[in-house]
């Protein structure tokens, strides 16, 4: 398992630089080299270390350690074909995570973005949809059982593609630069993760980098199947481009927007899932 | 803490890792015990990893320590 984390760790660095350079190049922009973000990890990891005086120590620290921890729990919960709902409890916990990172430095920045968090809370609602969803569907919520139901049945991203749409819209919302990104816009300078600087920076680095590619590998394994590793990491690949494609055409809604259209996706899915549940 | 510390940290939480990798690929029982230590240690492994090659191997002035 181990000898998979790292490089997962580097792959999602990876698909971070990419998803920069797909936006940026739609508007016509250079952008940075693919490799940007596994630099600018290292370069956190170099720079000076310290704890804000404003911060809450103990919480500043072990919220960075939490957010990997976590992300690498749901690694292991996807590659062994776990249930969907501790992959939804990871969900849950790293809005935790995203909330404490926030309010532990103790900088206002850091706090709207922990508020903006809370409110964002609607981001996860879709999941639910996904998992009631594919529940109605395969009869099951074990990732394995989903993988052989499409091995008979072919990939559900046919089959039950509002669905997959769902699941796609809360991707789209843990993706930076996005347009539910409201926790870490540019008004609010980095948002939850502003007074989180060198080290404890590169560790969160480390962690995004786990939770794009466990995303990534959910979504695929979920609604194509299980695949050969390079035609796995193909598909990744091509769901990645496509978000940063919406992410480059899309503005950053404001929080109450985002909130909402959240919701109504997921009042529209909530009504497809009912009459694939009553009329079979 | 300083860099032998850092560095001593990082050993033994790489030699922990290491294990319970092996552990996991032979299958050991109970399956969920290698994959808990994992999910404990490999976060102490990146940030004590970090921390040591971040630490300086001077003596410094005294950091400045935020406002």
């Amino acid at each position: 398992m181990i000898t998979l984390i790292i490089p997962a760790v580097f792959i999602g660095l990876l698909f971070h630089g990419i998803h920069r350079k797909v936006i940026a190049r739609i508007q016509e922009r250079p952008g940075p080299p693919v490799w940007q973000e596994i630099l600018h990890t290292l370069k956190f990891s170099f720079k000076q270390t310290w704890i804000p005086k404003t911060a809450s120590m103990p919480m500043y620290v072990f919220i960075v350690a939490v957010s990997i921890a976590i992300w690498t729990g749901a690694f292991y919960i996807v590659f062994s074909g776990g249930s969907l709902l501790l992959l939804f409890a990871v969900f849950m916990l790293h809005k935790i995570t995203e909330h404490g990172l926030g309010l532990s430095s103790g900088s206002p920045y850091g706090k709207f973005g922990a508020i903006r968090s809370v409110m964002s809370a609607a981001s996860e609602i879709p999941l639910f949809a996904t998992i009631a969803g594919i529940y109605v569907v395969t009869g099951s919520l074990m990732i394995s059982d989903i993988i052989r139901y499409q091995e008979i049945n072919g990939p559900l991203l046919i089959g039950a593609f509002p669905i997959a749409v769902a699941m796609y819209i809360v991707i789209l919302s843990k993706m930076h630069y996005g347009p539910f990104s409201i926790i870490e816009a540019k008004e609010i300078v980095s948002g939850n993760r502003t007074e989180h600087f060198g080290v404890w920076r590169a560790g969160l680095e480390v962690a995004y980098a786990l939770k794009t590619f466990v995303l990534l590998a959910a979504f695929v394994l979920l609604f194509i199947g299980a695949l050969p590793w390079y035609l796995m990491l193909a598909a990744m690949l091509g769901v990645l481009v496509s978000l940063s494609f919406v992410c480059a055409f899309t503005p950053m809604l404001s929080p109450f927007d985002a909130v909402a259209m959240q919701t109504v996706i997921t009042g529209v899915l909530a009504v497809y899932i009912i009459a694939l549940g009553v009329i079979g | 803490m300083n860099k032998e510390s850092y560095l001593a940290v990082t050993i033994i939480t790489a030699v922990i890792l290491v294990l319970s990798g092996y552990a996991v690929s032979i299958k050991i029982e109970p399956g969920w015990l290698p994959v808990i230590v994992v999910v404990l240690t490999f976060p102490v492994f990146v940030l004590a990893f970090f921390l040591w090659w971040n630490a300086s191997n001077v003596e410094g002035d005294i950091p400045f320590t935020g406002y």
